[in-house]
């Protein structure tokens, strides 16, 4: 076993010289702007990550999806062209642009051929400094997304997800809705759109990431070309509220009349992204509940085929994070499932995990790491977290070290500080009057409808 | 601007130039490919056999992806799972998929395990442990993905019924989940008789990319796999679908929030001359914000959610489709008319210079994809030589891109978009339903 861990960590570290012949220096412009460039020939392909700051913990309580609207208009037209010409031109050039925002930050992800990384950068330089915010594209936005709200009802895991995340960090942006409500998108004013993207759209709280088949000089002369002149603003300021674990049970059924199996997630708060013990947390992780031979899977799927998958995972952001177990089944066996996740995460508890157990997530970690690392996608998106987090720069350069070292008694220690076994919250999406009687065991249930999540 | 995708084009065609592959055949008829590259330490080994979905007789639907869970579940020499348990503590990783035309399996794992693998693979290839108990685990196991993915998905479902009701006669009409029926009733025979048949090396392809010595794993290869003897494999007769000469339409009444639709007009086969301009006019029609189907059904007309239209990749003719929600009743009813008007537009003039010229740019993009990482690359070689017979093929795509004109896409979408050719379903809220 030992010698496959060193294997492992050669494998690890030529990767990342593979990847990149740069170091990973941060710059910054005068007013504020940071951006990295990482230079990767191996395809005449690059690379582009802009992160906004603050994210939907921006958003006030009263206007949820403010921070993703806006997100999304930057794309409908600048100062000097429609939102017709902005796509026309810049998707002539074979990429496509993507802005997605969770609750630490808005990104937006595109990718350019090298032959047209300059016209790229020079109308994206232009959606984000000059956006029109124009009044027409802002109700068709609005109206466009409330349908799209609507429509995701249809997914049941969707709406297991967004319940859990709303019940768990109750009273804590965290818990709001992304894209927001109904009523809530129909009313926020286009005011309100200009004003958020003046205060928060802001240069010192940007960061470019570039990677690949590009020249970092050039990358910087482009950079402080298209960005110099960008208003610098105001710091963000966040909302730091503490978030506590539950201290009781909490059962949530929710009504989705017609599903013929039933999505269930079971968890507590997790951890936040620079907590010191991620790297132990992520190993017991692994060995409950992530890849094919986990104890969830092995219990659900493999010995009694009472799913298709199972999983558990730390889903960690700035302030805090939830930690949670997904699966699903068919409606008769939903509280079977609840009962085997609940013991399992009892045996946990009660008695540690295995050598083996350990060795094999250790190996498993870093392998999928280094799989992922190879597309230019995985590289650059773990880059993103690593400087937007602050995160030790070690989880890039050292990483499979620094899991490969850690100690048992580190292992056994989250175990009793992070893995909850009872003060549980229980979500699970289905037909209530096929399988509440199921639920009854579990403790007192609150019943809602599906239709909840978004008005 | 046309001078920068001549300059693209070359580039492209240079970029492939670089790429080291070999391949050749072994004495019992397996094909392997060779792919060998030092950038990443690690190696993707991927086998494809020619079974799925279009290969199975009625009352067996979902055999061909039944049977690829099973081949994770024991052999001769690693007991039920070993399989994933030997892979995950050696860092690897292993995974399979099935198709209509073919069923696939891969995994990528440290350089230095090669030979390991490779005993692995063979094992389960001669001595797959069939029996009951694999068989009942895995029926449950894949009767819950198909109730994630199919029965409570609206869209899934809606794909489902196109493909039962647009092919009357070819196979593709039949799911590669399955009939929920059916895999209630496949029988260990069942599988026995497929994995004989089937399972063998002259109707495999085997693909190895990344971190490996040519020379070290030619010997190894025909060390492990030369011994598997030949199969008689029952030709596949390839079923030509009779021409649809009517319309047809079917309506869903579904879990569903709002209306949509979907249309399957009958079309091309990855390996037809036409298949690259009804490509390209899918890109035209729906990707990005400046396609047709964002301009005007969603930015100028405020139809829909979202749209998307999609030539199928496939071995025997396919179909082209298009699928579209509608943001309520009021604006469903207008949906299908507005479609049609898109495509009447195109019939008549054709596409622009431009939007072609836009689509050509996005495929040299999504070419690229297939260079990323060991296992796209695998799979990309192992999908070309399958389905059309040659791996090389991948190579040219961009070129036969670049050849097509407006008007080739003018006279293919005169020539498959026909009403008479067409099934469309239609998928409206359960309480609408009289």
């Amino acid at each position: 076993m030992k010698k496959t861990f060193l294997i492992l960590v050669l494998l690890f570290t030529t990767i990342l010289h593979a990847q990149s012949n740069s170091d990973f220096q941060i710059k910054s412009l005068e007013n504020g702007l940071k951006y990295i460039v990482v230079q990767n020939k191996k395809l005449p392909l690059i690379q582009v990550r802009v992160i906004f700051n603050g994210g939907a913990s921006l958003d006030p309580q009263k206007s949820q999806g403010l921070t993703y609207l806006t997100g999304q208009l930057l794309l409908k037209g600048t100062t000097k062209r429609t939102a017709q010409q902005i796509a026309e031109e810049f998707e002539f050039l074979g990429s496509t642009i993507n802005i997605s925002t969770n609750y630490d930050y808005s990104v937006i992800s595109t990718e350019f051929l090298k032959y047209n990384f300059q016209d790229g950068m020079n109308i994206l330089s232009e959606i984000i400094t000059s956006p029109a915010f124009d009044s027409k594209e802002i109700d068709k936005e609005k109206e466009k997304l409330i349908s799209e709200l609507k429509s995701s009802l249809e997914n049941p895991t969707y709406v297991a997800n967004q319940f859990f995340n709303k019940i768990i960090f109750e009273g804590h942006p965290y818990s709001q809705s992304i894209r927001g409500t109904v009523k809530q998108i129909d009313n926020i004013s286009a005011r309100q759109i200009r004003n958020h993207y003046k205060n928060f759209f802001v240069p010192n709280e940007t960061i470019i990431i570039l990677y690949g088949d590009v020249n970092p000089k050039d990358a910087e002369t482009l950079i402080k070309n298209l960005f110099s002149n960008w208003q610098k603003g105001e710091s963000i300021k966040l909302i730091d509220k503490s978030i506590q674990p539950l201290s009781n049970l909490k059962l949530v059924l929710v009504d989705k009349p017609g599903l013929t199996q039933s999505q269930i997630r079971v968890g507590n708060i997790g951890i936040n992204q620079n907590n010191p013990d991620e790297i132990p947390i992520t190993i017991v992780n692994t060995i409950l509940g992530d890849g094919f031979t986990s104890r969830l899977v092995e219990e659900i799927r493999v010995k009694r085929s009472l799913t298709y998958g199972a999983r558990s995972s730390f889903q960690m952001q700035r302030q805090s994070g939830k930690f949670v177990i997904s699966t699903f089944t068919k409606n008769e066996t939903v509280g079977e499932v609840i009962q085997i996740i609940l013991d399992e995460l009892k045996k946990l508890k009660s008695s540690g995990v295995s050598d083996w157990e350990i060795t094999k997530a250790k190996n498993y970690i870093i392998g999928e790491l280094s799989r992922n690392l190879q597309s230019p996608e995985g590289f650059v998106d773990y880059l993103s977290q690593i400087i937007f987090y602050q995160k030790d720069k070690e989880l890039l350069t050292k990483f499979a070290d620094k899991i490969k070292n850690t100690p048992k008694e580190k292992i056994q220690k989250v175990i009793k500080e992070y893995f909850p076994e009872k003060n549980l919250l229980i979500v699970v999406v289905g037909d209530a009057k096929e399988i509440r009687s199921q639920l009854e065991k579990f403790g007192e249930i609150q019943q809602v409808s599906y239709e909840q999540l978004v008005e | 601007m046309k001078r920068l995708f001549f300059l693209i084009l070359l580039i492209s065609n240079l970029f492939a130039q670089n790429i080291d592959v070999e391949s050749y055949s072994l004495k019992n008829g397996m094909k392997v490919i060779l792919a060998p590259n030092k950038e990443v330490p690690s190696i993707c080994f991927r086998i494809f056999f020619k079974v799925g979905g279009k290969y199975e007789s009625p009352g067996t639907t979902g055999i061909s992806h039944l049977f690829e869970h099973m081949m994770f579940n024991g052999s001769a020499k690693y007991k039920p799972g070993m399989f994933d348990k030997i892979l995950e503590e050696n860092g690897g990783y292993s995974n399979g998929s099935t198709w209509n035309d073919f069923t696939n399996y891969w995994e990528e794992f440290n350089s230095d395990k090669l030979e390991l693998i490779l005993d692995m693979e063979t094992d389960r290839m001669k001595a797959l442990k069939l029996d009951e108990e694999n068989l009942e685990q895995e029926r449950y196991i894949v009767m819950e993905e198909r109730r994630l993915s199919v029965d409570n998905n609206p869209q899934q479902k809606m794909e489902e019924e196109l493909y039962a009701n647009a092919f009357v006669s070819h196979l593709y009409r039949q799911p590669v989940i399955g009939w929920m029926n059916d895999l209630k009733k496949i029988s260990l025979d069942d599988c026995k008789y497929f994995y004989k048949t089937y399972y063998s090396p002259n109707n495999s392809v085997l693909i190895l990319t990344g971190d490996f010595d040519k020379t070290q794993a030619k010997k190894l290869i025909a060390k492990y796999f030369e011994k598997i003897p030949r199969a008689k494999i029952p030709s596949y007769k390839s079923i030509v679908e009779p021409e649809q000469n009517s319309e047809k339409v079917i309506t869903l009444f579904q879990e569903v929030e709002l209306p949509s639709l979907m249309i399957g007009y009958k079309s091309c086969s990855i390996n037809d001359s036409d298949f690259y301009a009804m490509d390209l006019l899918a890109n035209i029609l729906s990707k990005g914000l400046s396609s047709r189907f964002n301009k005007i059904l969603s930015e100028e007309k405020k139809l829909i959610t979202e749209a998307y239209a999609y030539q199928d990749q496939m071995e025997d003719p396919g179909l082209f489709k298009i699928y579209a929600q509608a943001r309520g009743e009021k604006e469903f009813k207008n949906l299908l008319s507005e479609i049609e008007k898109i495509i009447e537009d195109i019939k008549t003039k054709g596409v622009t210079s431009n939007e072609i010229e836009k689509a050509k740019n996005s495929k040299v993009l999504e070419y690229f994809d297939s260079f990323k990482t060991n296992q796209s690359l695998s799979f990309a070689l192992g999908y070309y030589e399958v389905l059309t017979g040659n791996y090389n093929n991948l190579f040219k795509i961009v070129d036969k891109y670049a050849k097509v004109t407006s008007q080739d896409i003018q006279r293919v979408a005169q020539k498959y978009f026909n009403n008479n050719s067409r099934t469309i379903v239609i998928s409206k809220p359960k309480s609408e339903k009289q």
